[in-house]
C-alpha cells in the first residue's frame, strides 16, 4: 500500500510563493501526473515529496505516517530525475545496487533484483559499462532501473523524457506505461507535454501559479474542463475562444452573429464561448447543417498527413483553428467559411470558470 | 594535397615553440642542478660554463656539516601534515560553501582569499608571540598549523571550483538512495572529484614544502625543514653558489620526483572543469 494525501501544502523561496496551498491525493498503485506550464511549481511539489525541500506549512502523509518532516534519506521515494543524475564513477550495475548496499542488503540479493531490474529495461549487455559510454535513451533507462530496484513505495519522475529525441520519447513513454502496470506501483510524473499525461495518466492534476487548477482523468479534463486556463492547456491544438456579447436577451459573436445557447442558461455579461478545433466544420458555398456561419479567408494551412489544420481568419473576430481532413485540398488565401455547431460549446463566465460543457 | 606541406610545418613551429618554453620554464632546475656538481671555482666563472668536470665535493660537505635526513624528515611531516590537515578543513567547508550557500557565501569565499593579500610579515609578531607562550616555538606541531592556515583559502577554493562542477543532481540522488550526508561525500562527491582533490592536496604539499618564511622564523634546529637548511648555507661564510645548488638539489629533489610521478593526475585535475 503506498497512498500519498498532500493536505494545504506551500512552499516559498525567499518571500515568494511558489506553491500555494496544494491538496491532492494520490491512491494506491496510481498513476498520477503534474501538467502545467513552465515555471508553475510542478517540481516544487515533487521536491517537497521527495522531500528534497522543506517544507513551510501543510502535511505529506503516505498511508497512515506523517512523512512531512521525514528526512528524503528515510522517505523510500525513488525519484528519477530530467538530467538522469547517474553517478559517473560507478557501472550501470554499481549505479543501481548502490541504494541496496547502502541498506545493506546481501549480495545474492541484490544480484536478483539488479538482474531483474536489467532484464526488464534490456540492460543487461550494458551492466558493465559506465554512464560516459551509454547513449541518452540507455542513461534514461538506467535511471528508471536504479529506481526499480528499490521497490520504492512511490516512484517520483521529473519529466523524464525531455531530453531525449522525439522517437525515443514515444517509445520510452510506452516502456514506462508497460513497467507502470507490470510493478502495480503508485507513481507520480511530472510533465509540461500534454500527450504524456494524456496517455500516461490514471489522474492529472493542472497545475497553474502553484495552484490546482483542476484534477481528474485525462478524457474527463478534456471533456469537462472547469475553467477557461484548463480548456486552453488541454487540446494541440488549442480550444477556440470566441467573446459572447449580450444582444435583446440573446448572445452574439464580436461580429454580430447570434448564437443559440442551450435553453435557460444565462451566462451573464462578458462570457466567452469555446469549442475545439474538431468541432468546428470547414463548409462549402451554401451548407444548411445546423449552427452558426462565419465567413473568412484561409490564413495558414498546416498538413500533417492523417489531419490538417486550417487557420482561417474570420473579419472582427480573429482567427480560428478548424481540424480537416487530411485530403483537405484548398489553400492558404482562399476564402471559406466555417461551421460553429454551439452544441459543442464550452461556455465560460467573465471569470473563466466554465458554466457549460457539451 | 597542397594544405600538407603547411601543417607539417605549422606542426613543426608549434614543437620547436613548446621545446623552447619548456626548456626556459625547466632552465633554473636545470641550471642549479649543474650548479651543484661544479666546484665553487667553476660555478663563479664568467662566462658560465656548460661543459666542466663534475664533482660531488659539494654534496660531501653538505652532508658532513648537516643532518640532511633531520632536515627532510621535518619536512615530510610539516608538508605532509599541513596536507592532511588543510584536506580535512577545506573539503567540508568546500561541500558546505558549494552545496548549501546562503547569501553571503560568495562573500565569505571572497574574505577568505583576501587573507592571503596580507603579507606575512605584517602577522609575524602577533604569531610569533602566541607560538612562544604556547611553547611551540620551534614545534613541528606549529608549523603544521601555520602551513594548513596559509595554504587554506587556495584550497577551499580549488575544491569548491571542482565540486560546483558536480551537478547537484547527483548528490540528490544519491539523498534518494538512502545515503547521508557522510555517505554522500565519502562514496560519491570524493570519489567523483578525487582528481581535483589529489591535485589540491599536492599543491599544498608543495607550497607547504618550499614555504620558508614561518620556517625561517618560527624554528631553530629542533623543527626546521629543509628550506631552513638552505637558508642556513647562504649567509654565515659569504655565498657559495655550488654549495648553495647541491642543497637546494636536495631540498627539492623529493617534490620534484614526487610531482613528476603525479603530474597525469596533477594536469587532469588542474583542467577539470575545462574538458567536461
Ligand atoms: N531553490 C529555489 N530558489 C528560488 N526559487 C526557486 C527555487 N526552485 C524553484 N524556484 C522557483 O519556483 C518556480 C517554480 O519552479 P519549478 O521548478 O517548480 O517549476 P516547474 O513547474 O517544474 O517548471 P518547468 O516545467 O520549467 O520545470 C520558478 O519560478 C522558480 O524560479
Ligand atoms: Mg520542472
Amino acid at each position: 500500500m503506498s497512498r500519498l494525501v498532500i493536505r494545504s501544502l506551500r512552499k516559498s523561496f525567499d518571500g515568494t510563493d511558489i506553491i500555494k496551498g496544494v491538496d491532492l491525493v494520490v491512491e494506491n498503485r496510481e498513476f498520477c501526473v503534474f501538467l502545467g506550464p513552465s515555471g508553475c511549481g510542478k517540481s516544487t511539489l515533487l521536491r517537497l515529496i521527495a522531500g528534497l525541500e522543506d517544507v513551510d506549512e501543510g502535511q505529506i502523509l503516505l498511508d497512515e505516517d506523517d512523512i512531512t518532516d521525514l528526512p528524503a534519506v528515510r522517505r523510500d521515494l525513488a525519484m528519477v530525475f530530467q538530467s538522469y543524475a547517474l553517478y559517473p564513477h560507478m557501472t550501470v550495475r554499481d549505479n543501481m545496487s548502490f541504494a541496496l548496499k547502502l541498506a545493506k542488503a546481501d549480495n545474492a540479493t541484490i544480484d536478483a533484483k539488479v538482474g531483474k531490474a536489467a532484464k526488464i529495461l534490456a540492460l543487461e549487455p550494458l551492466l558493465d559499462r559506465k554512464p560516459a559510454a551509454l547513449s541518452g535513451g540507455q542513461r534514461q533507462r538506467v535511471a528508471i532501473g536504479r529506481a526499480i530496484v528499490r521497490e520504492p513505495r512511490v516512484f517520483l519522475f521529473d519529466e523524464p523524457l525531455s531530453n531525449l529525441d522525439a522517437a525515443l520519447r514515444v517509445q520510452t513513454r510506452l516502456e514506462i506505461a508497460r513497467l507502470h502496470q507490470e510493478l502495480n506501483a503508485t507513481m507520480v510524473y511530472v510533465t509540461h507535454d500534454q500527450v504524456e499525461a494524456m496517455t500516461l495518466a490514471d489522474k492529472v492534476a493542472v497545475f497553474n501559479e502553484g495552484r490546482i487548477e483542476q484534477v481528474g482523468s485525462p478524457l474527463d479534463l478534456y471533456r469537462r474542463p472547469v475553467n477557461r486556463f484548463v480548456a486552453g492547456f488541454l487540446g494541440m491544438p488549442q480550444m477556440n475562444f470566441l467573446p459572447l456579447t449580450t444582444a435583446n436577451g440573446g448572445y452574439t459573436l464580436a461580429n454580430g452573429a447570434a448564437v443559440a445557447l442551450p435553453a435557460g442558461l444565462d451566462a451573464g455579461s462578458g462570457a466567452t464561448l469555446g469549442i475545439r478545433p474538431e468541432h468546428l466544420v470547414i463548409c462549402e458555398g451554401d451548407d444548411a447543417r445546423p449552427g452558426v456561419r462565419l465567413d473568412g479567408k484561409l490564413t495558414v494551412v498546416e498538413r500533417l498527413g492523417s489531419e490538417t489544420y486550417a487557420y482561417v481568419d474570420i473579419p472582427s473576430i480573429g482567427t480560428l483553428t478548424v481540424r480537416a481532413e487530411g485530403d483537405f485540398e484548398r489553400g492558404a488565401g482562399r476564402g471559406v467559411c466555417v461551421r460553429l455547431d454551439t452544441t459543442h460549446a464550452h461556455l465560460f463566465d467573465a471569470k473563466g470558470v466554465a458554466i457549460h460543457h457539451p | 594535397m597542397a594544405k600538407k606541406p603547411t601543417r607539417r610545418l605549422a606542426r613543426t613551429v608549434r614543437a620547436i615553440a613548446s621545446w623552447l618554453v619548456g626548456l626556459i620554464v625547466f632552465f633554473p632546475i636545470l641550471w642549479m642542478l649543474l650548479t651543484s656538481f661544479k666546484t665553487e671555482l667553476d660555478a663563479f666563472s664568467m662566462p658560465p660554463h656548460f661543459v666542466f668536470a663534475p664533482t660531488l665535493e659539494n654534496y660531501e660537505q653538505i652532508l658532513k656539516r648537516a643532518n640532511y635526513l633531520h632536515y627532510a624528515w621535518n619536512s615530510i611531516v610539516t608538508a605532509g601534515g599541513a596536507t592532511i590537515l588543510g584536506m580535512l578543513v577545506a573539503v567540508p567547508a568546500a561541500f558546505a560553501f558549494a552545496y548549501h550557500p546562503t547569501l553571503r557565501t560568495k562573500n565569505i569565499l571572497l574574505w577568505m582569499l583576501s587573507t592571503k593579500m596580507l603579507p606575512g610579515v605584517g602577522v609575524l609578531v602577533p604569531i610569533y608571540l602566541i607560538c612562544r607562550d604556547l611553547n611551540m616555538l620551534d614545534s613541528r606541531t606549529a608549523l603544521i598549523v601555520i602551513f594548513a592556515l596559509i595554504n587554506l583559502p587556495i584550497m577551499v577554493w580549488m575544491i569548491y571550483t571542482y565540486f560546483r562542477d558536480i551537478p547537484i543532481d547527483i548528490l540528490e540522488a544519491a539523498r534518494m538512495d538512502g545515503a547521508g550526508t557522510w555517505k554522500t561525500m565519502s562514496r560519491v562527491l570524493i570519489p567523483i572529484s578525487r582528481g581535483g582533490l589529489a591535485s589540491t592536496a599536492l599543491l599544498c604539499l608543495i607550497l607547504s614544502w618550499n614555504e620558508s618564511f614561518w620556517s625561517l622564523n618560527l624554528t631553530t634546529s629542533n623543527a626546521a625543514p629543509l628550506s631552513a637548511l638552505v637558508a642556513s648555507f647562504s649567509s654565515p661564510e659569504g655565498l657559495f653558489w655550488a654549495k648553495l645548488s647541491a642543497v637546494s638539489t636536495l631540498a627539492c629533489a623529493p617534490i620534484l620526483v614526487l610531482g613528476w610521478l603525479s603530474q597525469r593526475q596533477l594536469v587532469r585535475g588542474l583542467t577539470f572543469g575545462a574538458v567536461k
